[in-house]
């Protein structure tokens, strides 16, 4: 997959960008200047791969703006989406693991804003900055805690209760309120749900089908708006 | 910040619970889902007693006594 190249280039990039996301919030003005005199800042279109999986892990990024699908790719060639990253995490944390290639692909699920470093400062930031490193393994701990809940449900729920948790774990982390309900702020298509909840696209079609004829969800052109959360709440606890 | 106001009409429910965890046990006792509930910070507690048919103003009284300790 192609690398997407600045549209052009960023203005001087603003400490105030920083100080309000997690791994950055502990810092004051100067360390925050040299952190961001550091950075390369890039916009990527949708749908682009910011790094790719087993790639040596050169560089770690700071998601400003968007969000990005985590997906491997499985030896016969298919896609499966392990994670959604909404804005004001860090990805590409390969260090963080202890490995020195990336686990998996990161896409841009929306047009994204990233900020990146070379991976040889992260020691550096890990000794030298308060907060990045507790708030590090937060982002670690949460993507495994995510990780194991899906891994509970597939052995456990049956599917409809699948992909209501799917639905609800999305517009939790980024939903939208609209007139009409809670939208997933980015576009997600039926093929991408049913990957995340390890089905088929026929069973994710016919279910939000059903769902659409109750009033619980609407959905077109990847669009997803929940318009019933509580029957939703409902559905994914029967 | 400063604590919100309990009777906020904007008040969040996941806000609610957070600030005021002695409200837990209310939702518990009217067997709402809502503790823990993915749309906490979405819903407020009059969207969690127009989902539970409650008389919101009964309801509020329930959670005002439970956080002056009366509860």
């Amino acid at each position: 997959m192609d690398k997407a190249m600045a549209d052009k280039p960023f203005p001087r990039l603003d400490e105030s960008l920083l100080s309000h996301m997690p791994p950055f919030s502990k810092l004051a003005k100067n360390q925050i200047r040299t952190i961001l005199d550091q950075a390369s800042s890039r916009r990527y279109q949708a749908g682009v791969a910011i790094f790719d999986e087993g790639a040596e892990a050169s560089r770690f990024y700071m998601l400003l703006d968007g969000y990005v699908r985590v997906v491997r790719i499985t030896a016969m060639g298919e896609q499966v989406t392990s994670l959604h990253i909404p804005s004001g995490q860090l990805v590409g944390i390969a260090k963080a693991l202890g490995r020195n290639t990336y686990p998996a692909t990161a896409i841009t699920a929306t047009e994204a804003i990233v900020l990146s470093w070379p991976m040889h400062l992260w020691d550096g930031f890990v000794a030298n900055y308060d907060g990045f490193a507790t708030e590090t393994y937060k982002t670690v701990g949460n993507r495994v805690g995510e990780m194991n809940n899906r891994i509970v449900e597939m052995a456990t729920q049956q599917v409809e209760q699948r992909v209501a948790n799917a639905l609800l774990r999305l517009i939790h982390q980024t939903g939208r309120k609209i007139d009409i309900g809670i939208e997933i702020d980015f576009p997600i298509t039926r093929q991408e749900l049913s990957e995340l909840t390890a089905t088929t696209l026929h069973t994710v079609s016919r279910l939000l089908s059903s769902w659409e004829k109750q009033g619980i969800v609407q959905s077109k052109r990847k669009r997803i708006t929940v318009t019933d959360p509580h029957a939703l709440v409902v559905l994914s606890n029967a | 910040m400063a604590k919100p106001r309990l009777d906020d009409p904007d008040l969040s429910l996941a806000e609610v619970m957070t600030y005021w965890p002695e409200t837990v046990p209310v939702f518990l006792r009217h067997r709402m889902l809502c503790v823990g509930c993915l749309i906490g910070p979405f819903h407020t507690i009059d969207d969690a007693c127009t989902e539970y048919h409650l008389d919101q103003e009964s309801f509020l009284s329930e959670l005002f006594s439970a956080v002056s300790g009366n509860g």
